[in-house]
């Protein structure tokens, strides 16, 4: 799951909204909806990112809202997600 | 909204809500101000001699255009949600030289290379298909046709998107909410710019992009926000209420002294013969 948040950091890194507060550091444990760093658009490729590169999938309809917001929840709900 | 397979939600959506778009807060809302000030944008010439204008919605722009083409001149009105076409059959019933088809950006209703000029005003972004769309503007337009699209880009509604999607996530649920998402097509100027060049690679396409920033009461902002991007949005009726009242608490907190800010991010592609 380690590996799969260093990827995912560095995407939100590279990806984050051009109007989020510069301040603003990617941790594991950022709320990244509520901080304004990603928006649902940005979400879709990033859950789409985490697809490919843990192989796996999760059923989304299933996740807490609280777990899918930030990459500590986002990522381990991909680690013991299903093979794809 | 409905999932069910071979339904487009956009299209149900706004041919459901077909009956409050000509409504006067909807006229008056940034949609609609921003819209009416591309009218005087659109350049059909007097060669043109048919006119088309994909996601026509209720007719209000062709009724302009039809004052001021050429005589002679077609106009063709092409929009695929079934209430907004019988609104615009309406809106241009007397108007002998304007025609309104079933059709969308991925299957124009036309036949290769007929259309000479071809407009079309905050549509491109609802269409499923990119690419198959910019290749039917190529397959559509004449030799010397041109084209102009304004359409809204990925930047857009920053404010209260910001502001608002932590509650719909609270409210809808990560599935649902990502659902919502993949509905648009909100491309950045670069992508707009490699799609349409790349679909027209032997006319001259030029894109650019602009930013308007609106200001509105929370109730003008509602008229158009809720009905629109409100019902794309599938939130369960239980929770509705409630996410309601925090989407507008949220709103109001975004007032400053001129209103509430929206702003459009708006791309705009020119193709020109080339």
């Amino acid at each position: 799951v380690n590996d799969l948040i260093a990827i995912a950091t560095e995407w939100v890194r590279a990806n984050r909204m051009p109007d989020a507060d510069p301040s603003l550091e990617v941790t594991p444990t950022t709320d990244l909806l509520s901080s304004g760093l990603l928006d649902s658009l940005a979400f879709v490729d990033l859950v789409a990112l985490l697809e490919e590169r843990a192989g796996r999938t999760i059923d989304l309809a299933e996740l807490d809202p609280a777990v899918f917001s930030n990459l500590a929840g986002l990522c381990g709900a991909f680690a013991e997600g299903s093979p794809r | 909204m409905t999932d069910t397979p071979g339904i487009d939600p956009v299209i149900e959506a706004y041919s459901r809500c077909a009956g409050e778009y000509g409504s006067a807060e909807n006229q008056e809302s940034c949609w609609g101000r921003s819209s009416r000030s591309l009218w005087p944008r659109l350049r059909p010439r007097p060669e043109h001699r048919l006119v088309a204008d994909v996601g026509c919605g209720p007719g209000a722009t062709l009724v302009d255009l039809a004052s001021r083409v050429a005589p002679g001149t077609r106009l063709i009105g092409v929009e695929p949600a079934a209430g907004l076409r019988e609104q615009a059959l309406a809106a241009t019933a007397a108007l002998p030289a304007v025609e309104i088809r079933d059709g969308r950006f991925e299957s124009l209703p036309f036949a290769d290379g007929e259309v000479g000029y071809l407009y079309s005003l905050m549509a491109f972004h609802w269409v499923a298909d990119p690419e198959a769309g910019a290749r039917e503007v190529a397959r559509v337009l004449a030799p010397g046709g041109e084209a102009d699209l304004h359409f809204i880009g990925r930047w857009n509604g920053r404010e209260l998107i910001k502001a608002t999607s932590p509650i719909f996530l609270r409210h809808m649920g990560p599935a649902r909410l990502l659902s919502a998402a993949r509905l648009r097509r909100q491309l950045t100027v670069e992508a707009a710019r490699q799609l349409f060049q790349g679909a027209l690679p032997d006319r001259a396409v030029e894109v650019d992009e602009r930013y308007e920033t609106h200001h509105d009461t929370l109730e003008g902002h509602w008229a158009w926000w809720v009905r629109i991007e409100g019902q794309m949005l599938s939130i369960p009726a239980d929770r509705r209420k409630e996410c309601e009242r925090e989407v507008r608490d949220a709103l109001a907190k975004l007032a400053t002294p001129e209103g509430i800010p929206y702003t459009l991010h708006i791309l705009h592609v020119r193709v020109g013969p080339g």
